[in-house]
């Protein structure tokens, strides 16, 4: 059988198969991301054609220029980061594992969880600006502000990765909960020692796209408090929008700030890939 | 499964089939409906009409005219960009379609081709545009980017087509109007529209206090007109406070939203937005009290002085100490609150009377005033600015796009933008006429927006978003914030701090912004702009 699958790989006309759709990447990837680390190293502007090479004085200038709004972004993104990653998880899961017990209409829980992530955020946004106004001022201060506008991206993404974990769920053979069972471990015990690790490479997953996601707020940052008040909502992306195509001759600026925030997440993500690596294979085999 | 697609299939290629036939069937009638008379002839000519001027079709069908070796009826294409939009509404709709077939019965050469940008990307389709060839011949622009985009050379120098049509001379125009679109002798727009900030004032509410009644006109009878407020009806700072206090209705055991003013609605005296408007509420004020906000050549902030300090501390306390002020909502705008009778003054602009009817279905009565002088100000202040038409630096045809302008910008376009749009206009000559002492009789709240638009100081123009994005954060942060900074709990220890801190991070933005305009000068090899001190 592998011996089949290997052979099948070598076959030269599946590349011509993948061809189109490597094409695609490769231009609308690749290709972009060669182009913005090109404009990362000069003074850009669209107009003004192909720009003044300055090598690393773009990166320089946001690592090390006095007053750099970088590291502000960068340690608020962070902390939009934990309060994502914490919020994400600490609702989805427990409403994956509601729903899963739910005996009727489970198909209308999952539907109405599902509802925000198919909601545009610009919506999304413009409600709960009312709903937070109602709450006080929950926006209006630099310590909160950040939370308010995780709260919003926590709504938005909990129905969707509760689906991803209700899918986990199912995949964990029954057997292995009645087995618990017959051993007397207590609710908590099988979510513990049975979900929990079976979970594992769902909960990589989700925590991974949560982390790449939650590091690319922009839309409510940008419409709710346009990075305010006193700056505690300005986030990596948002400074991004802002110098790319609000500031004039900053494009090159804003690619290099791009290019750290990209190089910043492959780091943690490789860190966070590690630690969570799975040694393991549950399966019936084993 | 088949048998249910294929039939679907089959009628999708038929529906194809037919709309290409149709098409081209419809380009050989316009192609050939020129020359022809009688009701074939001109339905012929109608669906021409629509072929040639429906958007996907254009081009098509000015190609089938050549392949069928004729000129096309309208050779000289002018691309025309603007960000308002025929499919606005009706009003917009019609504006355009007057301005086309007067341009178009005028030039008979001529095919005007409108292309509608949204405002928040005009910049960017704007620069792509340029790039990918395919810019606009003449264009709306807005002084939010007319100052960077004629220094990136993006705007063709007009002095030569000015200086040989009287019409479009300088002194025809007031003189807030020519600011943003003039710099160091060149001239690279024509205002078309002009705006200031105004002071909204709700003349009903006005009204139900007989004490305020000296801020309405007074009939030749000597009588109040409550459809109209006095210029000056707000003498100074000092008077204004004692207004927002007596037009703001509370009880005492309540705070400020709990009022009972007229008819039983709670009302506030005045609405001071701070959410994400810290700047643009200030500088207004500031520009009441003396302080401009940038020098001409846009390298140095100007703002750090007590004046502006003070107009910072006045703000704050008509919110905080005198509590003259609604609650700071980041959910609707101040003049959003005006609109829906919350408040009595509200800060706006010139622009906002029409929509204010709309929304109130003429129900309000409403007039706008200038700022009042501050303490350190001469008479009454605002900030002023004018839209203008631009010609790109690509311009194909650039003696038809002056000739487009003429016509936007000269008195006749004025007119049609007020029949149409209900807009002021730049031009001196325009309030000298009929149509607009009739405006004002129809409209009175339009009174007092010549001298509005006359009084005031220049509009921030250099690197505007950048600008607002430093300053706004600090000035939002002292408005929400003015009791812990009082306390001294605050990240400032008064409003000459913030204010200082605002103009060194503004000058900044200078600074980077000056560079990069010497290096797109010297990449260009023009002469680099002087240096700056």
């Amino acid at each position: 059988m592998a011996r089949g699958i290997g052979k099948e790989r070598r076959q030269p006309v599946a590349y011509l198969y993948i061809a189109p759709a490597l094409a695609v990447v490769l231009l609308f990837s690749f290709v972009s991301m060669g182009i913005s680390f090109y404009v990362s190293l000069h003074q850009w502007d669209p107009f003004q054609g192909k720009g003044q090479f300055v090598g690393g004085a773009n990166y320089a200038r946001a690592l090390t220029e006095p007053n750099s709004i970088f590291w502000l972004a960068v340690r608020n993104t962070l902390l939009y980061v934990v309060m994502a990653i914490i919020g994400v998880l600490g609702t989805s899961l427990p409403l994956a594992l509601l729903c899963r017990r739910a005996r009727y209409g489970q198909s209308l829980f999952r539907t109405l969880y599902f509802l925000p992530s198919i909601t545009p955020m610009v919506v999304i946004s413009l409600i709960w600006i009312w709903l937070l106004q109602r709450m006080g001022a929950i926006m209006d201060r630099s310590q909160t502000a950040l939370l308010s506008i995780a709260l919003v991206g926590i709504w938005q993404a909990s129905g969707y990765n509760m689906l991803l974990f209700l899918a986990g769920l199912n995949e964990i053979p029954q057997e292995y909960y009645e087995a618990a069972r017959v051993d007397g471990a207590s609710r908590l015990q099988e979510f513990r020692h049975v979900t929990l690790p079976l979970l594992r490479n769902t909960l990589v997953f989700v925590t991974v796209m949560v982390i790449i996601g939650a590091s690319q707020v922009f839309t409510q940052a940008y419409v709710m408090t346009r990075g305010g008040p006193q700056r505690s909502t300005e986030v990596m992306a948002l400074q991004v929008f802002k110098n790319a195509f609000s500031y004039a001759g900053q494009m090159g600026y804003a690619s290099a700030m791009a290019w750290l925030l990209f190089a910043l997440l492959f780091v943690f993500i490789l860190i966070q890939m590690r630690v969570f690596r799975s040694r393991r294979i549950y399966d019936e085999s084993s | 499964m088949d048998r249910a697609v294929r039939p679907s299939g089959r009628r999708t290629r038929r529906r194809l089939l037919l709309a290409a036939l149709a098409v081209v069937l419809l380009g050989w009638i316009g192609a050939n409906a020129a020359t022809g008379r009688g009701p074939w002839a001109a339905a012929g000519r109608y669906a021409a009409d629509l072929f040639h001027r429906a958007g996907p079709t254009r081009d098509l069908g000015r190609r089938l005219q050549r392949a069928a070796g004729r000129r096309p009826a309208r050779p000289i294409q002018l691309r025309v960009w603007d960000w308002w939009s025929p499919s606005t509404t009706e009003d917009y709709a019609r504006y355009f379609g007057e301005v086309e077939s007067i341009f178009e019965a005028r030039h008979p050469d001529v095919d005007v081709v409108f292309q509608a940008v949204p405002f928040t990307n005009y910049e960017q389709k704007l620069a792509t545009g340029m790039l990918g060839d395919n810019p606009p011949d003449v264009f709306q622009c807005s002084v939010y980017w007319a100052e960077g985009l004629y220094q990136r050379g993006m705007l063709r120098r007009l002095n030569d087509f000015v200086a040989r049509t009287p019409e479009l001379q300088d002194e025809q125009f007031m003189l807030p109007a020519l600011y943003h679109s003039r710099q160091a002798g060149h001239i690279f727009g024509i205002p078309h529209i002009v705006d200031a900030a105004s002071l909204l004032w709700n003349l009903d509410m006005i009204r139900a206090e007989p004490a305020l009644h000296d801020m309405f006109e007074r009939r030749p009878d000597g009588t109040p007109d409550f459809r109209r407020i006095r210029f000056d009806a707000v003498r100074d700072w000092n008077h204004f406070r004692q207004i927002a206090q007596r037009l703001t209705k509370r009880d005492r055991a309540e705070p400020l939203q709990a009022a009972a003013g007229l008819g039983g609605k709670p009302h506030a005296g005045f609405a001071l937005d701070a959410y994400g408007m810290g700047a643009r509420s200030f500088m207004p004020w500031a520009a009441a009290n003396g302080v401009r906000f940038q020098d001409r050549a846009g390298r140095r902030a100007q703002f750090d002085t007590p004046a502006a300090a003070d107009t910072l501390q006045f703000l704050a306390d008509l919110y905080w100490k005198h509590r003259v002020c609604s609650p700071f909502r980041r959910e609707l705008t101040s003049h959003g609150q005006f609109e829906s009778g919350e408040v009595a003054c509200a800060m706006a602009g010139t622009w906002s009377g029409k929509y204010l009817v709309r929304d109130t279905q003429g129900w309000m009565g409403f007039g706008m005033t200038a700022f009042p002088p501050g303490p350190n100000g001469r008479g009454y202040k605002t900030l002023t600015w004018a839209n203008m038409m631009a010609m790109s630096s690509r311009c194909r045809v650039p003696e038809v796009a002056w000739e487009y302008i003429r016509l936007i910008c000269g008195l006749e376009g004025s007119l049609l933008r007020l029949k149409h749009l209900n807009q002021n206009s730049p031009r001196l000559d325009f309030y000298e006429g009929d149509a607009w002492a009739r405006e004002v009789r129809q409209r009175p709240y339009l009174a007092n927006v010549r001298r509005i638009c006359a009084v005031g100081d220049p509009l921030l123009h250099t690197q505007v978003q950048a600008v607002e994005d430093e300053v706004q954060p600090i000035l939002e942060y002292v408005l929400l914030n003015w009791p812990e900074i009082e306390a001294g709990r605050g990240s400032f220890r008064n409003t000459q701090e913030a204010i200082h801190l605002a103009a060194e991070r503004v000058n900044e933005v200078f600074r980077r912004y000056d560079r990069t305009i010497r290096s797109w000068d010297r990449r260009r090899g023009r002469l680099a702009r002087p240096e700056g001190k």
